[in-house]
């Protein structure tokens, strides 16, 4: 099975030793490619898939450290989908983020509460993406 | 099981329903300008066109479609096409280049989808539940071009082929059947061929590579028939007649496995309702589903 690989970075600095690892999940082939410049410009090492099926593969291959879901993934709830994806990840620490459409009013404590680490509402900014990045690193930095 | 939900939607519902496919192209093309200014190294570029692309965000996702949205539309092109003509020349060579470009082509490719597709829907709605003649061959062809895309969008994830014989272990295979009572043309509402087109997505995207979708539309001279069937996921049998409910798998989704189609099942569901037809889901978790509806002919002709 064909999985997508890393992205390249136009910049050409990434690959480094603390480039944060992200892997963005959403069905939109758009939604997909916009999300991944949008990291590749903040310096992310970036991984891209359709469904949590393919980002499984993904998380057993690749040391991810932040996973992008959109919510409206066919045939997973978002509660399963975390608990597969953090029992795949093993010991590394892995944070995830619900990326929303809002269009039926989602409620961000109700993710939270799911085991989510966050959520972005779309559209997602750069900026949106970078205080997230920064407050889950900030968040990994204070853990033991 | 037949479904008998009883599904009332307010207007704005029933607008959000229509529109949902729009916002997320919205969102993209937000995000797209803002990765151009940043090419371009101008946090202030692109004003009008950010401006209009955020009146017409809002207008959609409050369920608003009329004349100022289209002329907003039709606006936003020429704007975007002097204030990136400006902005380049402001740039100089101080610009990503290739980044310019491959934003500047997606922002294109936006709008010229965005454009065409609010023409669809006004188009719809001008023609209400009219029945209209349709090209057999052109229906045939109009979904095998959406297969095509589909697949093509996997970038070599699965392929969708239509002979047993050459299916392999990740290829989806899809028996697609379409026909009217003359043989080259049925009449039906144009509004199914877009909730055949959104069943037959449904089907693709709750069963896994390796599945078989089975789709079938007939027009006879008491009715249309539309069947679309896979061997996917399936709906557990208590979730059955809840999945036509707006909004039901967005407030499921978190808590609870859900087999919902988003808007899809709901926009069957209250399109076949307003046509007079009936419609039943067949499922078995784990083993797929099979979505019937049944529109008679108006005026029995």
């Amino acid at each position: 099975m064909d999985v997508k690989t890393v992205s390249e970075s136009r910049s050409k600095s990434l690959s480094t030793e603390n480039s944060i690892r992200a892997l963005v999940i959403d069905d939109s082939l758009m939604s997909r490619r916009l999300s991944e410049r949008m990291l590749t410009h903040l310096q992310c090492q970036v991984f891209t898939t359709e469904d949590v099926e393919e980002s499984l593969e993904v998380l057993r291959r690749e040391s991810v450290d932040v996973v992008f879901s959109d919510v409206d993934l066919p045939g997973i709830c978002g509660a399963e989908a975390n608990r597969l994806m953090r029992e795949t990840a093993g010991g590394h620490a892995l944070s995830i983020v619900a990326v929303s459409g809002q269009a039926l009013g989602d409620d961000r404590a109700e993710y939270l509460a799911i085991g989510f680490d966050d959520y972005l509402p779309k559209p997602v900014s750069i900026e949106a993406f970078r205080d997230c990045l920064k407050s889950l690193k900030a968040r990994t930095d204070e853990q033991p | 099981m037949e479904i008998t939900t009883e599904v009332k939607l307010t207007p704005e519902q029933r607008a959000k329903m229509e529109l949902h496919s729009f916002l997320n192209i919205l969102n993209v093309l937000l995000g797209e300008l803002q990765m151009l200014r940043l090419d371009l190294d101008q946090p202030k570029a692109l004003p009008e066109s950010t401006r209009m692309a955020e009146s017409i965000l809002k207008a959609v996702a409050d369920g608003r479609l009329d004349e100022g949205l289209a002329w907003e539309l039709a606006s936003i092109n020429i704007f975007f096409d002097r204030e990136i003509r400006d902005a380049r020349a402001a740039a100089g060579s101080v610009g990503r280049e290739p980044g310019i470009q491959e934003s500047v082509d997606n922002l294109n490719s936006i709008l010229r989808v965005l454009t065409l597709r609010l023409e669809e829907y006004r188009e719809r709605l001008r023609i209400g539940s009219s029945w209209l003649p349709h090209s057999v061959e052109r229906l045939t062809e109009t979904y095998l071009k959406f297969l095509a895309a589909v697949e093509k969008n996997s970038r070599g994830r699965y392929h969708i082929i239509f002979n047993v014989a050459a299916q392999e272990a990740n290829d989806y295979l899809v028996n697609l059947k379409i026909e009217g009572p003359g043989g080259d043309t049925l009449v039906m509402p144009p509004v199914m061929q877009d909730v055949f087109r959104d069943l037959i997505a449904n089907a693709r995207k709750y069963t896994p590579p390796g599945g078989e979708i089975t789709a079938g539309l007939i027009q006879t001279n008491q009715e249309l028939r539309l069947v679309v069937e896979d061997n996917g996921c399936g709906i557990p049998e208590a979730e059955i007649g809840k999945v036509v409910e707006f909004g039901y798998r967005a407030q499921e989704a978190r808590n609870r496995r859900t087999m919902g189609g988003g808007f899809g099942l709901t926009r069957a569901y209250t399109t076949t309702r307003d046509l007079g037809g009936r419609m039943w889901i067949e499922s078995e978790e784990g083993r797929g589903a099979k979505v019937i509806i049944h529109i008679p002919m108006p005026g029995g002709r």
